[in-house]
């Protein structure tokens, strides 16, 4: 056996397919040199983009403050590539159903999910075939933004793991626990706990493990005022507080989570969830990483790091 | 549990960079802060560094601190967008080490840091000579007091050194502040120094050539004396030469001086991993602000000073200052704080104003530059170009401890050196040799990012072509054709003089050769030698450094 486990964490990767298609490569070119892969929550995109079909047969839409005018099949499939590469979803439609999706939010709320299933199970697809075979382990989480279906299109696959729920046994030295939640937001996402849930929840899935101490935990939302953890605040009507021209900014994080942590003392846990505070932590002997995101600029970032037998040998940031 | 309290506020998710601290008014006045700061006294001092002429009433310096202010916008905007594309502390070394390559990236900011604690270095004794004038000043106000000796004051290494080691006292409790406090300070003591300005500038206008003249023997010297003892050495006002030599070698000469003046314009880019808000305009206000206060600076400020206190007069006192070691009041510069408080003593509250505000930035450039220098090394550390150790992020002060404890020291080496004969001379001339490339590359960069890394080029905010390039390839070129011949003139051509004229002797490392070219080549031989050590070190510790610039193609 290797003298250390490798492993690779990214996370926030929201639908943007670019960035995800760089994740696959990198382990197929064995880039990273990971046996382990962990996407840390957050699959699924934000924005559906309708490419409306005109009666003289020609497409139109709206893009990134663009309008289009799409004559042929070719030219229809680049956009929806291009779409679909910063984390949107193309929807190929007529005016009648746009007008009638600006007026019935539940027809509008299934078509998002449907998007979302949709291709959560392409990438679970797409992993299948381009590593499938290569033997390393793949661990892909949801994340508070996403809906429940995406659960189900990962569950079915041969390869691709939702560890969430279950403790994984990474090595014979260290297993592995995972959060898929967040701590409240004002969005209320489809996955949330009030702070005392996370704490107990995280408890109570600790206690199934060997040595807490040299285990692994993946939670989505980063402790509480680590410094990965810091956002914009937002004011009641849910703009980010300016002053003098600037945004104020404070920690997000899950105090929970960090109470759950300190008291625990794990060997390393991954985070994602705040997207602009990518960088790693200490408290206590754990080491805290989120690897930050910048998925739908097509940048992946993530996190290398290796698991000794008791310690976390090396860790190192790195971006493709 | 640690007492943590739930912040009241909600949040967005936004995907931006990094977390963020710095202001616009912090970054502005953080840049602003890295300026050498001396010009706020000393401006008509550095006239008789090159050539001196006035053209349509404008003298050569001030024509040429607006040619560079103009050239130094492309150099501002090339670091916005590059900041805007890659919103990371770190600057040229990120900016490099991403477009070009991670060793030419690594040489190019370790020559930078070179030269930034050399400067360091420079300031604690620009310092303590500041301190020295701002006595002067009251021994002028108060001649009875015991500042009238002030002129006679650190003739000796013992006094010299006290008063070095409490300005390096002050430069690292600033230093040490946590980040947001250190901002703060930061920004409270420069608007101070500017206040200092506006009394300056607007202060001149109550001065005449012929109230100075009047007002010179209060300091123990005549208009006279002064023009005479240059003239006798000499000096002489001339008319513009356009000349390739020495006209245009002598103007390539000022604008490094007007370089050294303007460097720190850009500094926030440095921190740029720090800088909250919208990244591209924080950064392209705080470059673009402090550049216009370096032009303003060095061009009206100066020639109002220069114009009212007399040309020919500052001029001849500058060059017995620089060139003969025989100025007035035991060898000081035309300090004009003091010479104000000699016209108008009863004014001298707001001429020690505009002395202390000298003082004060010229002191603030040092913490200013302990910390973007530790920006640069934290990178280094980030990419393993350098062991973790200096990585490490203070949990009280939420900045890089020892790299900024470590940097002040070492400048404060630098100060000591000059008690064992390294000139200062020698040692700007070191700094300004080894900032070369940090000179030149931000354009070679500007010109490559479309091809090298165009991933990177569309997020930056020139990306719209011009005559078939894009703006930021314009920039680029333009910086380029203006800093070469620059450098090569005024630094170059000097070092080729001096090897054809002196041989190896003008390589040497003795303290006589103040050169400085013969350290500096060590230097960057060290910072090569360090780049292979560590690429072994991290192959040994199982990290390939290559996989942090690993580009990963989508299909």
């Amino acid at each position: 056996m290797a003298k250390y486990l490798r492993c690779y964490m990214c996370s926030d990767l929201h639908a943007a397919n670019r960035t995800y298609r760089k994740l696959l490569n990198a382990i197929k070119m064995n880039v990273y040199e990971a046996q382990v892969v962990l996407i840390a929550g957050d699959l699924t995109g934000k924005a559906i983009v309708p490419i409306i079909k005109q009666s003289n047969g020609r497409y139109t839409a709206s893009f990134l403050d663009q309008h289009y005018l799409i004559d042929t099949e070719a030219e229809l499939e680049k956009l929806k590539n291009s779409i679909s590469d910063i984390g949107y979803y193309p929807y190929v439609t007529d005016q009648e159903e746009v007008d009638a999706l600006r007026t019935d939010t539940a027809k509008m709320s299934e078509l998002f999910r449907q998007k979302m299933i949709e291709r959560v199970g392409e990438w679970v697809a797409m992993a299948e075939e381009r590593i499938g075979k290569s033997g390393i382990q793949f661990y892909m989480m949801p994340g508070n933004d996403d809906d429940r279906g995406v659960d189900e299109m990962i569950v079915r696959s041969s390869y691709v793991v939702n560890p969430v729920g279950n403790t994984i046994h990474l090595n014979e030295y260290h297993e592995m626990i995972s959060f898929d939640y967040a701590n409240p937001t004002p969005w209320h996402t489809p996955r949330e706990w009030s702070e005392e849930e996370y704490y107990e929840h995280v408890k109570a899935s600790a206690s199934t493990l060997k040595n807490v101490q040299n285990a692994l935990f993946m939670i989505h939302v980063p402790p509480f005022d680590t410094g990965i953890d810091t956002a914009p605040e937002l004011d009641k009507t849910m703009r980010p507080k300016v002053t003098m021209g600037d945004v104020l900014r404070v920690p997000v994080g899950s105090t929970g989570v960090r109470k759950a942590i300190q008291e625990l003392q794990p060997l390393v846990t991954v985070h994602g969830h705040v997207h602009e505070a990518g960088g790693q932590s200490k408290l206590g002997r754990t080491t805290c990483f989120n690897a930050g995101s910048e998925a739908n600029q097509g940048i992946l970032r993530g996190f290398v790091f290796d698991l000794g037998k008791d310690k976390l040998e090396r860790a190192f940031r790195v971006q493709g | 549990m640690e007492k943590a309290s739930v912040p009241t506020g909600l949040f967005v998710r936004q995907a931006s960079g990094l977390v963020r601290d710095v202001s616009m008014a912090n970054a502005l006045f953080f840049n602003i802060a890295a300026f050498v700061g001396t010009a706020i006294g000393w401006a008509v001092a550095f006239y008789a560094l090159g050539p001196e002429w006035q053209g349509l009433g404008i003298s050569a310096f001030a024509w040429m601190a607006i040619l560079t202010g103009i050239f130094c916008y492309f150099l501002g905007m090339i670091f916005a967008s590059l900041t805007t594309a890659m919103p990371r502390s770190g600057g040229d070394y990120v900016f490099t080490s991403r477009i070009i390559s991670p060793f030419l990236g690594w040489i190019e900011s370790w020559t930078l840091v070179g030269s930034a604690l050399t400067i360091i270095g420079f300031e604690i004794i620009v310092a303590s000579h500041n301190v020295q004038l701002t006595a002067i000043l009251l021994g002028v106000a108060f001649p009875s007091s015991v500042f009238h000796n002030a002129p006679n004051w650190l003739q000796d290494n013992t006094s010299k050194a006290i008063v070095g080691v409490i300005i390096l006292a002050v430069i690292f409790g600033i230093s040490i502040l946590r980040t947001r406090t250190f901002h703060k300070v930061v920004t409270g003591l420069t608007i101070f120094a500017i206040v200092s300005v506006a009394i300056s500038f607007f202060g001149a206008f109550f001065i005449t050539p012929q109230a100075v003249n009047n007002a010179l023997p209060a300091l123990g010297t005549s208009s006279a004396q002064i023009t005479s003892a240059a003239s006798k050495a000499g000096f002489a006002i001339g008319n513009p030469d356009f000349s390739f030599n020495p006209g245009l070698i002598g103007l390539a000469g000022l604008i490094s001086v007007v370089l050294f003046q303007f460097i720190g314009f850009q500094f926030s880019s440095y921190i740029a991993g720090e800088v909250k808000g919208n990244v591209k305009r924080t950064v392209m206000f705080a470059v673009i602000g402090a550049l216009l206060f370096a032009v303003f600076m060095n061009s009206l400020y100066q020639d109002v000073l220069g114009n009212h206190f007399g040309f020919q007069l500052t001029n001849a006192w500058g060059f017995l200052y620089w060139f003969q070691g025989a100025a007035p009041l035991n060898n000081q510069p035309p300090f004009t704080p003091v010479i104000a408080t000699a016209v108008y003593p009863g004014a001298w509250p707001l001429w020690l104003i505009v002395a202390v505000g000298n003082t004060v930035l010229n002191v603030l450039l040092c913490p200013v530059y302990a910390i973007f220098l530790s920006r640069i090394v934290l990178a280094w550390s980030l990419d393993r170009q350098v062991p973790e150790w200096f990585s490490v992020v203070n949990e009280r002060t939420n900045a890089p401890l020892r790299v900024i404890v470590l940097a002040i020291l070492l400048g404060a080496v630098f100060f000591l050196l000059t008690f064992f004969g390294f000139s200062l001379a020698s040692t700007t001339f070191f700094g300004i040799l080894l900032a070369g490339l940090t000179w030149i590359l931000p354009g070679l960069n500007a010109i490559l990012i479309p091809y090298r890394r165009p991933d990177l080029f569309q997020l930056t905010n020139n990306t719209r072509s011009f005559l078939g390039l894009p703006r930021l390839v314009w920039f680029g070129i333009l910086w380029l054709i203006f800093i070469v011949p620059v450098y090569a003139a005024a630094f170059v051509y000097p070092v080729v003089q001096g090897i054809q004229n002196q041989g190896g002797a003008y390589l040497s490392l003795s303290t006589s050769n103040t050169s400085g070219i013969g350290w500096a080549l060590v230097f960057i031989a060290v910072g090569i030698v360090i780049y292979f050590v560590m690429r072994f070190v991290n192959a040994t510790r199982g990290i390939n450094v290559k996989m942090i610039y690993q580009e990963l193609p989508p299909d």
